[in-house]
């Protein structure tokens, strides 16, 4: 018997049973199923967040980067601890307005904010657009690490296809309750195997990461600073990318929505306070990357840079520990993205868009369905086209980046407009697919994302400065 | 790339630190606030 094999499968199986058992004796309706009533603590919030954040695919990542491009895979400390900060200040705030008028998506703000259903639909429409290349990002990583941790015993596919259609099950059954219990599994294992890893693998070559660090600056110091092994990744682009990323981060309409899952503002501010701590193992998947960097310099794909160096240096058994540990931590965040998605559809969409009289119980049947139908398409997609999306990332990500001006100034800013946010959101996501599409990202040395901010900010303002709104719709 | 501190690079160790102290300023932050708040509305927690 594949002992590795083995322990993928209960691995997947368990937590799938826990997500559905989160939801047991819960009477579903909405608020339940899209925010679990409002009722996380802190350490529940913690790793609810810390979930959705660290996926399968910033561990292969962030070790591939160390590996192959050196200094720039620092930005993902510097952008992380930027949006931390960043939520200690916004989030409370946010949430106080998702409280007072029972709002449960990041679109159900903006129809609340600016008395705008067609922004509503338009920012729900965003959403989904730029989720669905994430989501699939996720499917991608967890066949790649099931296939490598399996030794090929298990397919990509069939395992995109199991790990996939179990996760749908809880979301379905359980919600977001089902996401943030199996994200306890999921932090447990990646914790483990993290700390196992990059810790043991610098001491196990070379005796401890410092003399790590030793032989990595006499054998090529220029690694270490900026711009690393790139050519253009140099201090002006970690900078830009760092903001954009990090202004960006909670604009996600996953991240948003599960701000209003907590108990409280102050629970918020609290796991602001302690996100940052979360960095660390960051660190020691850097120093993964480093050691691979030293020991197998003939690698040719960064991404595996993780697995290869664990198979080279690790008994079976802990390589199938480390593909569970990989699974669980793609299907966390598959989850939450799925919920979101779907919610999106049914209430900012089809509600919001076309029947606003819909009962709540219709649309969270719809909601429900949209999971199937999402879930359905994403699989359709991982399966016959794996690598047309990816691209599609950037785009995304630079998509949703563009509805901070509209979030925070809609928070502290009494006179910004629906016709200011509007105008700033269509021209800076226009600005942000032309560059991209047309393939001018970075454009005069900065990211795309950030140019398309910058004149989406100045537009909320200048055009909410010569628009009024009716007093009325202030929060 | 020099100086070498706790065995990382200084680029390493100059961002990592800063990770390490928004933590503390964070806290700091908070409990300032949570003061002020008190005696602006006299409202205890």
């Amino acid at each position: 018997v594949n002992i590795a094999l083995v322990i993928i499968f209960a691995t997947i199986a368990i937590s799938a049973g826990v997500g559905i058992f989160a939801g047991r004796r819960i009477k579903m309706n909405l608020e339940n199923w899209t925010v679990a009533g409002r009722r996380f603590g802190l350490i529940l919030i913690w790793l609810l967040m810390a979930g959705e954040i660290y996926t399968t695919f910033t561990f292969l990542g962030a070790s591939g980067w160390a590996f192959s491009k050196g200094a720039p895979a620092f930005y993902i400390l510097i952008y992380g601890t930027l949006a931390y900060t960043l939520s200690f200040f916004i989030l409370p705030a946010l949430w106080r307005v998702g409280k007072k008028y029972g709002l449960h998506t990041q679109p159900d703000y903006f129809i609340k904010r600016y008395d705008s259903r067609s922004l509503g639909v338009f920012v729900a429409l965003i959403g989904v657009f730029s989720i669905i290349p994430y989501l699939q990002l996720q499917l991608a990583g967890l066949g790649f690490i099931v296939e490598v941790a399996s030794n090929g015993a298990v397919s990509s596919n069939a395992a995109i296809l199991l790990a996939f259609v179990l996760t749908c099950v809880f979301v379905y059954t359980s919600g977001l309750r089902g996401a943030a219990w199996v994200a306890i599994i999921k932090d447990v294992m990646m914790l483990a195997a993290v700390g196992v890893v990059g810790i043991g693998v610098p001491i196990i070559y070379f005796g401890s990461p410092g003399k790590m660090f030793d032989a990595l600056m006499a054998k090529m110091p220029e690694h270490l600073i900026f711009p690393g092994s790139t050519p253009n990744m140099d201090v002006g682009w970690v900078m830009s990318t760092a903001l954009l990323t990090g202004l960006g981060f909670y604009m996600w309409p996953h991240v948003f929505g599960s701000a209003f899952s907590a108990k409280s503002d102050k629970i918020i501010k609290r796991n602001a306070i302690i996100m940052p701590f979360y960095q660390i193992p960051i660190l020691l998947i850097f120093f993964v990357g480093f050691t691979a960097f030293l020991i197998i310099p003939e690698l040719k794909n960064g991404d595996m840079a993780f697995l290869e160096l664990v198979n080279r240096t690790y008994p079976p058994w802990f390589m199938g520990f480390v593909g569970a540990a990989g699974a669980v931590t793609a299907m966390v965040p598959s989850a939450i993205l799925v919920l979101f998605a779907s919610t999106l559809l049914a209430k900012n969409v089809y509600q919001a868009g076309f029947r606003p009289q819909a009962k709540e119980e219709t649309v969270l049947r719809l909601s429900r369905i949209m999971v199937l139908v999402i879930t359905t398409f994403a699989l359709f997609f991982a399966i016959l086209f794996p690598n047309e999306l990816v691209n599609l990332l950037i785009l995304g990500y630079d998509g949703v980046c563009q509805f901070f001006p509209g979030v925070v100034l809609g928070l502290f800013w009494k006179r910004v407009t629906k016709t200011g946010v509007f105008t700033g959101l269509v021209v800076g996501i226009a600005i942000v697919a032309v560059l991209i599409l047309t393939g001018r990202d970075p454009f005069l040395g900065m990211n795309a994302g950030f140019v398309g901010l910058i004149v989406n900010g100045f537009l909320t303002v200048a055009v909410s400065l010569s628009t009024r709104q009716k007093q009325s719709d202030t929060l | 790339l020099d100086p070498v501190i706790l065995g990382l690079p200084f680029l390493l160790f100059w961002i990592l630190l800063w990770v390490v102290l928004t933590p503390p300023i964070l806290f700091i932050a908070y409990l300032l606030e949570k003061k002020l708040n008190r005696s602006d509305e006299g409202e205890g927690e």
